[in-house]
């Protein structure tokens, strides 16, 4: 059963990346964000059983962006895929409601490791 | 074969190229307004398309616009500020690897104000940071999991102990109703043996019951963190004494021996209620394991040196000395429970108890059947005399 998921970067090079890694996992992305406020709208129209978020974006960062979409939709699950690996940056993307961690560079097995931790933690 | 030196002309970028292209790492030279690729040395050109006249953000970083991390308005506050250069370390999504940059302010030969960019490839480090940063943001997960499970798990024992209190108290008014009414119907029932028997019966099972609610209500009142032991002055042989007639009513007199003790008056800082309780529960227990007929429970009041002792013996089937510490454990019924109803709460609230009073509680085989559990107490004050309680 293919999930549905959004993919929130800046960097064009990075979504296309995450579009090639997650269909090849077999899921379906439905939408793509480039800034934290499209991320937010994307999520109200397509309600998806992922997302995938940047943390350095315009406008709104990604941890903001997770805080928001969170308040919103308490049960969303937002995996942080991010080339930020400072303690700091971790702490708050969860604290903001983040429910998993990926750094870049991004591997397939890494990325589908975290998306199964974080389908079963919510479930 | 080795690139023509270019004849020591500056303003001719080849001349930097052939300069440049000794540096083992990647260097370019970019325009701060235009973001034109001035020139860019062989192991720049080896990684990305960079060729001079180039946009570096998309030559190097594949963004059609001035990237969102570009630090050349960063590069200009530290010009002014008197430093011509800034180190950081960047991820290029375009070739997944980490770099160490060290990106200096330049005013180029033809008067263009220039980056000059040097880049050192760091991504083997940086995997063994992020691995660690990986398992670090993993036990932080765990830790927010692991906290919403203890949230949760209070929530449902608060809700329980709730349940039982409001409960407990709701069954106390019916009881008194029913053990008041069987009460009357006694004295109505001067002539009818078989009425009174069953009469009897509403009367014990109402003792039974109300002892059942004493003991919910206290496990609730010492898991309850805001309600606090109250301590108090409390006469043990007199204690005892309300416990022995209130059981020998219920169970017969011939089923609790007369009390033995070497102290008549002694003093032990309790919560009256609570004491009574774990005493309580012991001769229940007492009397629940020992066959009728059996002979008669014995409970005996000591004291040694400044703590005093109630010992409660049965005649029961005994306690195997694996069970011993088990049998205190909540919800634990033993081996020998069988046939016998119970909850697995009444040894665990004695224990609660006791240890709220700084006491041991304790059991060990008896003299020739059964078990003998006894309850040590910090004594307040005492005074010795052969007495039958």
């Amino acid at each position: 059963m293919p999930l549905k998921v959004i993919i929130v970067d800046d960097s064009i090079i990075t979504v296309k990346k995450l579009i090639v890694l997650l269909e090849g996992l077999g899921h379906q992305v439905v939408a793509t964000a480039g800034t934290g406020i499209e991320a937010l709208e994307a999520y109200r129209a397509h309600k998806p059983d992922f997302l995938t978020m940047d943390i350095t974006m315009p406008d709104m960062d990604g941890v903001q962006a997770t805080a928001s979409i969170i308040s919103e939709y308490p049960d969303a699950r937002i995996i942080m895929v991010t080339s930020h690996g400072q303690e700091r940056m971790v702490i708050d993307s969860l604290e903001a409601g983040a429910s998993g961690y990926v750094l870049k560079p991004v591997r397939i097995d890494k990325l589908s490791d975290m998306i199964a931790k974080v389908m079963e933690r919510t479930a | 074969m080795t690139a023509p030196f270019p004849g020591g002309n500056p303003t001719d970028p080849g001349y930097w190229e052939v300069i440049f292209d000794v540096i083992p790492f990647p260097v370019y030279v970019a325009d701060c307004t235009s973001f034109e690729i001035i020139c860019a040395n062989r192991a720049m050109l080896q990684r990305v398309d960079a060729k001079s006249g180039a946009k570096c953000h998309m030559a190097i970083y594949g963004q059609p616009t001035p990237c969102s991390f570009c630090r050349m308005p960063q590069l200009e506050q530290a010009t002014e500020s008197g430093s011509n250069y800034i180190e950081f370390e960047h991820f290029n999504d375009r070739d997944d690897r980490w770099y160490q940059l060290r990106e200096t302010m330049v005013a180029w030969f033809d008067g263009r104000r220039a980056k000059y960019s040097i880049a050192v490839d760091i991504t083997a480090l940086k995997e063994v940071q992020n691995a660690l940063a990986e398992a670090h943001a993993e036990l932080a997960l765990k830790h927010r999991q692991l906290n919403g499970a203890l949230v949760a798990e209070q929530e449902v024992s608060l809700n329980q102990r709730n349940f039982l209190a409001m409960v407990s108290h709701e069954f106390r008014m019916p009881l008194s109703i029913i053990g008041g009414a069987a009460q009357v119907l006694e004295l109505y029932n001067t002539d009818k043996p078989e009425a009174g028997e069953e009469i009897a019966k509403i009367d014990r099972a109402v003792h039974r019951m109300s002892d059942l609610i004493d003991v919910c209500l206290a496990d609730e009142r010492l898991a309850s963190a805001v309600t606090a032991v109250q301590l108090n002055d409390v006469d043990l042989p007199q204690l005892l004494a309300e416990i022995c007639a209130e059981k020998r009513k219920m169970s017969g007199p011939e089923r609790i021996a007369t009390i033995s003790s070497d102290i008549d008056h002694v003093f032990v800082k309790a919560d009256s209620g609570l004491l009574r309780v774990a005493i309580s529960n012991l001769v229940d227990n007492a009397l629940k394991y020992s066959p009728i007929a059996s002979g008669p429970v014995e409970i005996a009041l000591t004291s040694t040196g400044d703590r005093v002792q109630v010992s409660v013996a049965d005649r029961g089937p005994g306690i195997s000395e694996a069970e011993r510490e088990r049998i205190f454990e909540k919800f634990y019924r033993s081996t020998s429970a069988t046939g016998i109803r119970g909850a697995g709460l009444g040894l665990y609230i004695v224990k609660q108890i006791i240890d709220r009073h700084h006491g041991l509680v304790e059991v060990r085989p008896g003299a020739v059947t059964g078990s003998v559990f006894t309850i040590s107490l910090p004594a307040e004050g005492k005074a010795s005399a052969v007495a039958n309680l």
